[in-house]
């Protein structure tokens, strides 16, 4: 019995050891949305404007998140653009977009997510995104937004956080890489805004 | 005889033990994509699911534990077969549902299929025979009658 414990306390030490399988992102792009440097909490999400999926996670979660936690600085959302060309025509042309409005500031950024996300089933079909895009922003917003789709640099952009999601071996979207104190998780799909609450409560408690 | 039934005892206690601890660790490694995956089978209460994905693979390791110590090793075996069956009824219900879930049981991306059910169902066998291993060693034991 004695014998038997003492490897058993090894096994069970070595596999707390054991690390876990998780890619860190880098920090320095992406798009914040809210929170800061100092939340204990940090969310990044690789994300497809054009996937399902991605429209429920940022309706249905990040929305609530960034209300009740990001506002009071818990929780540091950064979002970082992720078309799935092969599958999704326009998604890249709504990543564009979005890029684009981060330049204008995080307000004018969340009015055009929130259009992007919530006319999907629109521009979808016809990839006339500039409609939905127009009907979200001042139109002196909308014309400084046209401005700045024509710089270069946003395709640059975009490019570089393809990049970094390969990097962070992205096999579908959404996916999310959670940092907290001294750990950090990954995860494919939709968490649901009552669990990740569960999750943060348990975490900042 | 004798050695034969060590070799199956310690086999069997192996299998389960390393199954359970293996499977408990890589859930409470990555607690919230073990939600995802609960959340998948839609059997639960969405209040449920957070607390369910943070202690059941707690739950997991304690059995698997238990069961390499050999500690109370029937009742915790049985507890183990307990909890494979209720995951192969789950499994089941699920697949029956036309539901394309992911198991959340090693490999948290792993879809289920009838051959998740086949892999689970396997690994009852140890449980069971570590529940009933006294009655079928005493009946292994038992010198046959001469004539």
């Amino acid at each position: 019995m004695v014998r038997n414990s003492g490897w058993m306390i090894t096994l069970f030490a070595l596999s707390l050891a054991w690390p876990a399988s998780v890619h860190p992102a880098d920090v320095s792009s992406g798009q914040v949305l809210g929170g800061s440097a100092k939340s204990p909490i940090q969310i990044e999400v690789y994300s497809d404007f054009q996937c399902s999926a991605c429209r429920e996670f940022y309706l249905g979660t990040i929305r609530q998140i960034l209300q009740e936690y990001s506002s009071k600085d818990k929780v540091r959302i950064i979002y970082h653009e992720y078309p799935l060309m092969q599958i999704h025509k326009y998604s890249r042309d709504a990543a564009r977009y979005s890029e684009a409005a981060a330049r204008l500031g995080v307000k004018q950024q969340l009015a055009v997510m929130d259009a992007l996300y919530m006319d999907q089933a629109i521009w979808s079909q016809d990839g006339k995104i500039e409609a939905s895009i127009s009907k979200a922003l001042s139109l002196t917003d909308f014309q400084k937004l046209k401005k700045i789709m024509q710089d270069s640099s946003i395709d640059l952009a975009i490019e570089r956080e393809i990049d970094l999601g390969n990097k962070s071996q992205i096999k579908s979207t959404p996916t999310i890489f959670i940092r907290y104190p001294g750990k950090q998780q990954k995860v494919e799909g939709i968490v649901t805004y009552i669990v990740l609450k569960q999750f943060i409560d348990a975490i900042i408690k | 005889m004798t050695m034969t039934i060590k070799i199956m005892h310690w086999l069997c206690r192996l299998i389960l033990a390393g199954v359970f601890l293996y499977s408990g660790y890589v859930k409470a490694q990555e607690t919230l994509q073990f939600a995802v995956a609960i959340s998948g089978y839609k059997m639960v209460p969405e209040s449920l699911i957070y607390p369910m994905a943070k202690y059941l693979p707690w739950v997991e390791i304690f059995l698997g534990l238990a069961i390499l110590i050999g500690w109370k090793i029937r009742y915790f075996s049985a507890a183990a077969a307990a909890l494979l069956i209720f995951f192969i009824a789950v499994l089941a219900i699920t697949i029956s549902r036309g539901i394309e879930a992911n198991c959340g049981c090693f490999n948290l991306d792993e879809k289920i299929s009838p051959l998740t059910i086949l892999r689970d169902s396997l690994f009852l066998i140890p449980a069971v025979y570590l529940v009933f291993e006294p009655q079928l060693t005493r009946r292994w034991r038992k010198p046959s009658p001469s004539v």
